[in-house]
This record gives C-alpha cells, sequence and structure tokens, in this order.
C-alpha cells in the first residue's frame, strides 16, 4: 500500500499541477480509496486496545504529531507553578484531520460535474492543509 | 386526581393514562424509581401501591387515584429498614440501577412473608432483573433482613 | 441541577481543584522512533498521577478523590479512592469522591473499557495520594519549624512527636495547596503490610448510602430546568433511512412540541446517531404517545435482507473453506493432520448478543451562549466530548461532558451515539435542554451487537487421543466494520482474545480467518471475541477428553501442559492486551491453578444424581486466567437448572477483593444466560427481540443459587495487576455446556441451549 501521507502528496501534486487532465471526480475517487485502505490498515495495526483507544488510533490514521482539536493548551496559563511532568501523553485524535479531509471530500463532491473548479479548489485546500505543516517543500 | 406519595398530598391534571413511572420522574423528580423496560419485564419500576408491589411503568395514573404510593425514596426516613440495611452491609449493588426495584419488591415480600424459604424468595424476586447479577447477594441480603442469618 | 457532584463545580481545594491544571503535552516529533509502548503509556493521554488533579482537601477535612473512571458496577469509583486515601493516610469515612467529566489532557485516558482502570491507575492513584501526604506533611512542617522527616501523617492526623504538635489535615490543606509537588521519584510507597484499605474485604461501596435510599443519579436521571424530553424512531434496518414520514397525528398528541427528521449518518456509521425522526415532549411519556402516532415508511438500504439463520449457513460455508487468512502458524498443522492417526472435528455457533444494561442509552444536553453541557452515562467520555464538538461545529473546549452513574454499561456505552441525539435535538431546539431516553425496544433494536461466529475445529490425535495437530477457523464479522468500509477479517485485538494467544502445548497450531461481511451494527460486549474463542475451545477439549475416554480435567491440563511462561506475540499475538509481553507472558502454571482449584472445591469426580453432571472450563483473558465448575441438572423436561457454579480467579493482586468477587459472581450470571438462554437474531434486516420477553436473560430463578468464588495468587504485591471486570465471563459458558453433557451426554454446539434438550 501507498504511504497514506504520500498519497495525500501524491494526490494534491497532481491537482495542482495538471490544470484540467483529469476531471475532480476521478480525483475523489481516487482519494476515497487511499482514505478507506488506510482506516482498515490502520485499525488492523492498532496496538492500544481493544475498545474505544482501538478505534481512536483508527481513526488517528496518519503518524502526524499534530495534536486533534480536543487539546486545551490555552488553559495552561492557569498553572501557577511548573506541573509535574506529564506520565505520558500519547497525541490526541490526529485522525480528527482525516475526518476534516472526508468531510471536504463530501463538499468537493457536491460540487464535481457541476463546477469542475470550485470541486478541485475545495479538494486542493483540504489537502493542502494537511499537508503543510508536514512538509512543505512538497506543497507547490 | 388525588394521591399520596411518600406521605405527601399530591394533586395531578394531566394524560390519565400516563404511568405512574413517568408521573413520578418527569413531574416529581423522583427519579430513584427507575425505567427499564416500560412492560412489567424487569421490576426497576416496582413501587409500593398501597403497600403492594406495583410495577409503575405499567399502572396508569386513574390506577393510582386515591392511592398511598411509597417509593424508594420514601421507603425509611433515615434508610434504615432492614432492607436497606441489610443491602448496605452486604455490598449487593454493583451498579445500583435496579436496585430500587429489587428493594421496594424485597421489602413488600418481607412484608407479606416475614421469614421467607429460598423459594418463596424465588418465586418474588424472579419479577426483578439484574443484568450486572446481583442475584446471590440479594437472596442474601433478604434473609439477614429477615433476621434469618447471624450479622 | 441535580447530578453527581462535579468537579468543575467544587469550590474545595488541596491545589487547584481539577479542570483548572492543564499539563502542556510534551508531545512527541514524528521523525522520532519511538520505542513500543504498553499499558496506559499506549492509551491516548496516557495517565495523570499530579496530586492537584485528583485530591482536594476541604479546611474541614474532607477528602475528595476525582475519579476519572466511568462506574458502571465494577466499584471504580470505591476502589480508586481506596488506592487514594491509603496512600494518603486518609480516614475513609471522610473519604468522598466526585467524578471527573470528560477531559484526557486532564485526567488521563478515561476509555472505561478492556478491564484495565485499576491497571492502568492503580500506581498513579496510590502515587497522587502518596504525592498529597508528602505535600501535607511539608505544609505541617513549615507551620511548626520541625523537619519534614519528623512529620506523621496518619489516619487524618499530622503529628510532630518531639514537640507535641498536632493537626488534621484540613488544617494544613490551605498550606499544602500552595506547596511544591514532589517528584515523582522522591515518593515512597507502602509496602502491603502497612495498607490501611488496599486489600480489604469489608470496604462498603463508596456510592451505597445514595443506592439504598434513591439518590444516585444515572443519565436517564439528568436534570435541567425547561427540559423537554425526546423519544426517537430510529431506522429499524442498519443503513436505512426515512424515505418519507407524516407528524400530523404525532404532533396532535398533548405535550408533544415538536417532531425533527434526523439525518442517517454516512456508514460507515462509527458512533454516529442512526437518524430517523424524533418526537419532543414536555414528559416522557407523552413523547413515547407521539412515536407512536408517526407515520413512517423506510428505506431499508443494503441490509434490509439480512437473515441471521442464512447468515449462519454463509459463516459455515466461510469456516469450511480453506482459503481463510492464517494468522497463526505453529510447526505444520495440515500436513500433522493428515499423517495424525486419527482426526475429530466440531464446530460451534455462538448468536448476537445485546448488552442491554439495565438502564437504557440516555442523555441530556444543552447549548447556551455557544457552549454545550451534557449528562450521560458514557463509558468514553472524551469520545463524547471530541464527536458532540464535531457535531455542533464547536471547539471541544465549549463541550463539558459530565459523567453520571451507568446503569451498566458491558461496552454498549462506549459508544455516545446517544449522546451525539440529545446534542442535536438541543440544537434544533435553540439549545433548549432536552433528555433522550431510549426505549428497550429502541436498545434491542438498535444495539451495537456482539458479533455472531461459526468456530470450526479440528484435531489430529495420536494414539493416546492427545492432540498433535490443531486447526481453528473463526468466521465473524468484525467491530472494524463500524470504523471502515466492509473490512471482512477480525482485527488483530478480536484474533488476540483467545485465538492466536491460545496457550495450549501442541505442537502443530494453525488459524484461519476467512471473509465475513457484518450486517448490523457491531460492537464490544463483555469480553468480546473470548466469548466465541473460549467456548468453541474449551467445548472441544471436554469432547476429545470424551473420545479419548479420558478425564476432563487431566485431559485438560495435559493438553495445557507443564508451568511455563509464553511470550503470546511469538505464536502471532501483536497485542497481548495491549501490555508488555516480558511483565505479562501468558503463565500456564497460573491457568492450571486456577483449574485445579475450581475443579477441587466443586469435588470434581464426585458421584453425581441422575441426569446432573459437573462441568469445567478454563480461559486466559484480559492478562487474568479464570477457571470454572459448575454443576447442572437437567431435568427430564429439558429444562436446565445450574445449582452451583465455583469460579477460581488470579488476576494479580487483589486491591477491593469483594469487587473482584462481585465481578466473578456477576459474570457466572451473565454467563448462564448466554449457555441458556440469550440471543439476538435478525429477520429482514431488523433485530427479532423487543424486550426482555423475549431476549431473555437469567433471573434469579434461572441463575445459580450458589456461586462460590476463588480469589486465587495475587501473594506477591510486585506482580501486575490483572482485569477482572471481563475475564470471568468466557469460561462460565463452556463449562455449563460440558456439564450438559456430562449430565446427559447431549453436546450443545449451538447457543443457545434453549429448547434443544427438550425432545
Amino acid at each position: 500500500m501507498i504511504p497514506f501521507r504520500s498519497a495525500l502528496t501524491a494526490t494534491l501534486l497532481a491537482l495542482a499541477g495538471t490544470a484540467a487532465a483529469a476531471d475532480c471526480a476521478s480525483h475523489l475517487d481516487l482519494m476515497d480509496e487511499v482514505l478507506d485502505q488506510a482506516s482498515r490498515e490502520s485499525i488492523a495495526s492498532s496496538s492500544g486496545g481493544q475498545g474505544v483507544a482501538g478505534a481512536r488510533e483508527a481513526r488517528a490514521m496518519t503518524d502526524t504529531e499534530a495534536p486533534g482539536n480536543d487539546a486545551t493548551a490555552t488553559e495552561a496559563a492557569q498553572d501557577p507553578q511548573p506541573p509535574q511532568a506529564p506520565g505520558h501523553a500519547p497525541p490526541a485524535e490526529a485522525g480528527d484531520q482525516v475526518q476534516r479531509l472526508r468531510a471536504s471530500l463530501d463538499e468537493a463532491r457536491a460540487q464535481a460535474g457541476q463546477d469542475d473548479a470550485a470541486c478541485r479548489e475545495t479538494l486542493v485546500t483540504a489537502l493542502r492543509e494537511l499537508v503543510s505543516g508536514e512538509d512543505k517543500s512538497e506543497t507547490p | 386526581m388525588d394521591l399520596t406519595v411518600n406521605g405527601q398530598a399530591r394533586n395531578f391534571g394531566g394524560d390519565p393514562d400516563m404511568p405512574l413511572l413517568w408521573y413520578l420522574r418527569d413531574e416529581l423528580g423522583l427519579t430513584g424509581t427507575k425505567f427499564g423496560c416500560g412492560a412489567g419485564y424487569c421490576g426497576a419500576c416496582v413501587v409500593h401501591i398501597d403497600g403492594v408491589a406495583s410495577f409503575s411503568c405499567v399502572t396508569p395514573m386513574t390506577v393510582a387515584e386515591g392511592a398511598e404510593v411509597v417509593t424508594i425514596e420514601g421507603l425509611s426516613p433515615d434508610a434504615s429498614h432492614p432492607v436497606q440495611v441489610a443491602w448496605r452491609e452486604l455490598n449487593v449493588a454493583q451498579c445500583g440501577y435496579c436496585q430500587s426495584g429489587q428493594m421496594m419488591q424485597a421489602a413488600a415480600l418481607l412484608a407479606e412473608t416475614p421469614d421467607p424459604t429460598d423459594d418463596d424468595i424465588d418465586g418474588v424476586m424472579t419479577q426483578n432483573i439484574c443484568r450486572c447479577g446481583t442475584y446471590p447477594r440479594i437472596r442474601a441480603a433478604i434473609k439477614r433482613a429477615a433476621g434469618q442469618e447471624a450479622g | 441541577m441535580a447530578v453527581l457532584e462535579n468537579v468543575s463545580r467544587r469550590a474545595v481545594l488541596l491545589g487547584m481543584g481539577a479542570g483548572a491544571l492543564v499539563l502542556s503535552l510534551g508531545l512527541p516529533t514524528a521523525a522520532q522512533e519511538e520505542p513500543l509502548k504498553f499499558g496506559a503509556d499506549a492509551m491516548p493521554h496516557g495517565w495523570q498521577d499530579d496530586p492537584r488533579i485528583f485530591v482536594a482537601i476541604d479546611p474541614d477535612g474532607t477528602v475528595t478523590v476525582t475519579v476519572h473512571r466511568s462506574e458502571m458496577g465494577q466499584g471504580v469509583r470505591t476502589s480508586i479512592a481506596m488506592a487514594v486515601a491509603d496512600e494518603l493516610d486518609a480516614d475513609w469515612a471522610r473519604v468522598r469522591v466526585a467524578q471527573a467529566p470528560g477531559d484526557e489532557p486532564t485526567f488521563g485516558n478515561q476509555d472505561t473499557d478492556g478491564s484495565r482502570s485499576l491497571r492502568h491507575f492503580f500506581h498513579p492513584m496510590r502515587r497522587a495520594g502518596a504525592a498529597a501526604r508528602q505535600m501535607l506533611r511539608e505544609a505541617a512542617a513549615a507551620e511548626w519549624g520541625v523537619p519534614v522527616d519528623e512529620v506523621t501523617a496518619e489516619n487524618h492526623i499530622l503529628a510532630h512527636a518531639a514537640s507535641g504538635q498536632q493537626a488534621g489535615y484540613g488544617d494544613m490543606a490551605t498550606r499544602a495547596a500552595g506547596g511544591q509537588v514532589p517528584a515523582r521519584e522522591s515518593l515512597t510507597l507502602k509496602s502491603p503490610d502497612q495498607f490501611r484499605y488496599i486489600g480489604r474485604d469489608d470496604i462498603g461501596l463508596i456510592d451505597n448510602p445514595a443506592i439504598v435510599t434513591g439518590g444516585t443519579v444515572y443519565g436517564i436521571d439528568a436534570k435541567a430546568d425547561g427540559m423537554l424530553f425526546a423519544v426517537i424512531a430510529r431506522p429499524p434496518v442498519i443503513g436505512g433511512r426515512v424515505a418519507s414520514h407524516d407528524a400530523t397525528a404525532a404532533l396532535e398528541m398533548p405535550g408533544v412540541e415538536r417532531v425533527v427528521v434526523i439525518d442517517p449518518p454516512p456508514q460507515p456509521s462509527e458512533f454516529q446517531p442512526l437518524g430517523g425522526v424524533a418526537v419532543i415532549a414536555t414528559n416522557t411519556w407523552a413523547a413515547m404517545r407521539g412515536r407512536e402516532a408517526l407515520v413512517i415508511e423506510w428505506d431499508n438500504g443494503d441490509h434490509g435482507a439480512y437473515d441471521s439463520e442464512a447468515f449462519r449457513g454463509e459463516l459455515e460455508q466461510a469456516a469450511r473453506s480453506t482459503d481463510g487468512a492464517v494468522v497463526r502458524n505453529q510447526g505444520d498443522a495440515l500436513t500433522a493432520l493428515q499423517e495424525a492417526p486419527r482426526r475429530s472435528e466440531a464446530e460451534y455457533y455462538i448468536p448476537h448478543l445485546a448488552q442491554a444494561p439495565m438502564e437504557p442509552p440516555s442523555a441530556l444536553a444543552m447549548i447556551r451562549d455557544g457552549k454545550c453541557e451534557v449528562w450521560a452515562c458514557v463509558q468514553a467520555p472524551q469520545v463524547t466530548r471530541v464527536r458532540v464538538a464535531e457535531k455542533l461545529g464547536l471547539d471541544p473546549k465549549d463541550v463539558t461532558v459530565n459523567v453520571t452513574l451507568l446503569g451498566g454499561g458491558f461496552g454498549r456505552k462506549s459508544k455516545p451515539d446517544f449522546v451525539l441525539e440529545a446534542a442535536v435535538l438541543s440544537r434544533e431546539m435553540d439549545g433548549r435542554p432536552v433528555k433522550v431516553t431510549w426505549t428497550r425496544e429502541d436498545d434491542l433494536h438498535h444495539s451495537f451487537y456482539h458479533t455472531v461466529s461459526v468456530e470450526h475445529l479440528q484435531a489430529g490425535l495420536d494414539q493416546d487421543g492427545r492432540p498433535v495437530a490443531w486447526l481453528h477457523r473463526t468466521a465473524a464479522p468484525t467491530i472494524g466494520s463500524i470504523f471502515a468500509p466492509d473490512p471482512m477479517q477480525k482485527l488483530p485485538f478480536e484474533l488476540g482474545m483467545g485465538l492466536t494467544n491460545m496457550p495450549l502445548d501442541i505442537p502443530n497450531v494453525r488459524a484461519e480467518n476467512p471473509q465475513a461481511q457484518a450486517h448490523t451494527r457491531i460492537g464490544w460486549y463483555r469480553s468480546v471475541s473470548n466469548i466465541p474463542h473460549a467456548f468453541a475451545i474449551q467445548s472441544f477439549i471436554a469432547e476429545l477428553a470424551h473420545e479419548a475416554g479420558r478425564d476432563h480435567r487431566d485431559y485438560l491440563l495435559e493438553v495445557i501442559g507443564p508451568a511455563r511462561k509464553i511470550d503470546p506475540t511469538e505464536q502471532g499475538d501483536v497485542w497481548n492486551y495491549g501490555e508488555d509481553p516480558a511483565r505479562y507472558p501468558i503463565d500456564t502454571g497460573r491457568l492450571r491453578r486456577v483449574i485445579e482449584t475450581a475443579s477441587d472445591a466443586a469435588g470434581w469426580g464426585k458421584e453425581m444424581p441422575a441426569r446432573s453432571g459437573l462441568g469445567l472450563a478454563a480461559h486466559y483473558s484480559f492478562v487474568s486466567y479464570v477457571a470454572v465448575a459448575a454443576e447442572v441438572e437437567v431435568g427430564e423436561d429439558g429444562n436446565v437448572r445450574v445449582p452451583v457454579v465455583h469460579i477460581a480467579i488470579d488476576c494479580g493482586p487483589h486491591v477491593n477483593p469483594d469487587r473482584i468477587r462481585s465481578q466473578m459472581e456477576g459474570a457466572v450470571i451473565m454467563g448462564t444466560g448466554q449457555a441458556l438462554m440469550s440471543q439476538i437474531t435478525f429477520a429482514e434486516g431488523r433485530a427479532q427481540q423487543d424486550n426482555f420477553d423475549s431476549y431473555l436473560v437469567p433471573r434469579m430463578d434461572s441463575s445459580p443459587r450458589e456461586i462460590h468464588v476463588h480469589l486465587v495468587g495475587g501473594e506477591d504485591p510486585d506482580q501486575p495487576l490483572g482485569g477482572v471486570g471481563e475475564p470471568g465471563l468466557p469460561p462460565v459458558t463452556p463449562a455449563i455446556v460440558n456439564a450438559i453433557f456430562a449430565a446427559t451426554g447431549q453436546r450443545i454446539r449451538r447457543l443457545p441451549v434453549g429448547n434443544q434438550l427438550t425432545s
């Protein structure tokens, strides 16, 4: 299987680079496939455990360390003294990003066929948000 | 219609078909009486109506008219009913959800049959389901409340 | 609002009180090669042990322990409080608990599943208690101007012997709160002989006073001013949707305020609500009446033909095929099977089950000023928080998940679909508080069901009837099907529940996992895939013993082999319940010992009356070892009674022995139901059981009258803890079925027994 991140980047490059070569819908299909495969693979390789933790890992499909949107680090300022070092704090749900990508795919799908440029724009924006911050050199 | 709940006079003017359970829970806020099945299969909703253990989930308000209703909140003023004491002492509960109904059922059993046999206990308590599986302790607690076992 | 005392509303403190303190998370960078993590380290958000998060002391001396794991009957609120109070050396009579809201960055992992609350948090909670005690001692030392090591802290009293000074914990709480948290490495935990509460059998449940007076608050009991009540008609078939509906009659019902259509989720639907038509009213009864008056036409989608009887045939075919994925392979089982002097094979069927907690799923949600607050009986509060935030387009910081007591969980309440329903409906009502109540019919029709399995086993036997080759095929839809589109294989954690980690001493072992598709929502149910695996393996061993003319116990011990420690990762189980195989190898000596204990206690080998029998089974799961010896009586009418059961567990050291016993008692009763009566069947895509008249569960008269629990092991305090909530269950059902064989000579291979013995 193509590594998930490489697949995202490749799709982004293809979309951004070939202005009108393929229609947007074909890219959507490819992204669907990549996401489905990634979710199967990551569930299969989840190690944390049975139960919700396994499912959460499954959502954290990528190896990104980006915290999920449940981080509450902004409240740290209220802490008057340096806290005890955390025992262990694995990354929160990076898979939430993937959920957002799925939502963007749905949005793009709604545009496909009517406004291919808008579809492409939606998809490129979503992918760029995901890929950027990870490896800017690969973003066009 | 008028009724008494835990010694307090109450008046109800709503849907006469409403089961007593939902009047107790939604209108009076007495949530100690539980919803488990809505059909008289599980006993989570057992209260005393004129001293008789009854499934409040299938008892329409018309039937409760003029009745004296006692719920778990009114079983004793200070948690001193022998059933409540035995339940505490033997750590009967697991999740605790069905236990209001179990205790109300057990209290009525003991009022009727102060010295119950195992078969008496089975015969009555089988109406109450516990998914956690506390039946052996319920049996032991009923015997203790009946004074059959030394503390 | 009458809910559990909640830490965010608490005004007492040692330190900040929970919620105010958030640690900056030292996130690893992607480039780093991370070593494998195990236990709590491998869970999302790991663990915390800062005393300021978990311990608060009032000036009046009241100690409040914040419990971040959900209470569903396992006794965790009591057990965690015991661990903290012991190291704090607090007076138990002055210890209270508060329930943490969903907030893992603050509290560490909150997924209350996998039988791991104490396994993962016993030591962090002890450290929190010990650190708080140290802070109190330091405060007293500073106050009195004496060296800290001369200050004692015992049973809620701080004292300095030389000067005769003395103070209560409450007296020093404020000063201690301003002190430094001692370094983790500097803490000395008690030795077992110093324990005040840990390991004691006579600690009353901390919630007992509320339970016996009806003062407990479960999700279904949550209240708020101006609250509305909702029930929902959901698509009867998974993946279905509302084709059309007419709410005219429903809206005319007195008390009905609104009817709202909830869109179905995309498939796979994870924990999303199923969609449908909601009726919102001024009380639960009015909402129910309104729902009855709805006229709805459903589009059933792709699974409208699901028929569990036909599907059993499909699973059997799959289990007989030779092209399943090989998930474990030692030696050469296929050749050894061919070459063995004798062969035996058998197939077992285990149906869908519903968790059916006595409290059906229920939740209250309200939205005000862009913030959502929910009260819910959830096993996974953090996941609930994040999903509610996603659903409402809020930042999770603006979602508060108040965790109520759970009226049973058994895995059902790990999935917050019902909370999302309440949140969506509150939004529809402009943020007014809405409580969603599931009826029992809703619960049984829309569960996340235990999977359905066909287990196909073959053994190649030597001249003495001892297995030299073992082939096990498991065909069952996977829990992965709610997360990913149509996965056809079981996941590693499912296979690791008794299949890939099966510890029998057989040279040639092969496990295969043929494909199976899910046609309904599959989810965790107490002990999960251990149920089918243990039933099949422990039944088959009994069958082989009988064929060989051997005593079942002797044969079972022989097949398990001598005491040894097995690294399950070496035989294909990559999971090992998330634990380090070096710390948690499979110890067959411990498995042997529970078998010997349970069978000896039951009087194994004794003469039994006609149509009575003793049956035995053992299983390793959740890093604990359990054996069951069950006595059954089969009436002439085919009715099965289970008068006496002995169950022995080795789960390592015992923190709260009374709650280990109660979990074993409960497991025996739930397992009795699985053996004799419980099943969910499907026809035309719909679950066929509506309520407790058709979904049969054990009642007092169908449960064992005597359950004897034997706690084995635990002598070594340094031994890591095993699980308790789930491991009791898997061996119960095969022990009962083996006992039925001993009583009648009839072998049950299809669960439940039902009326199979009535001829």
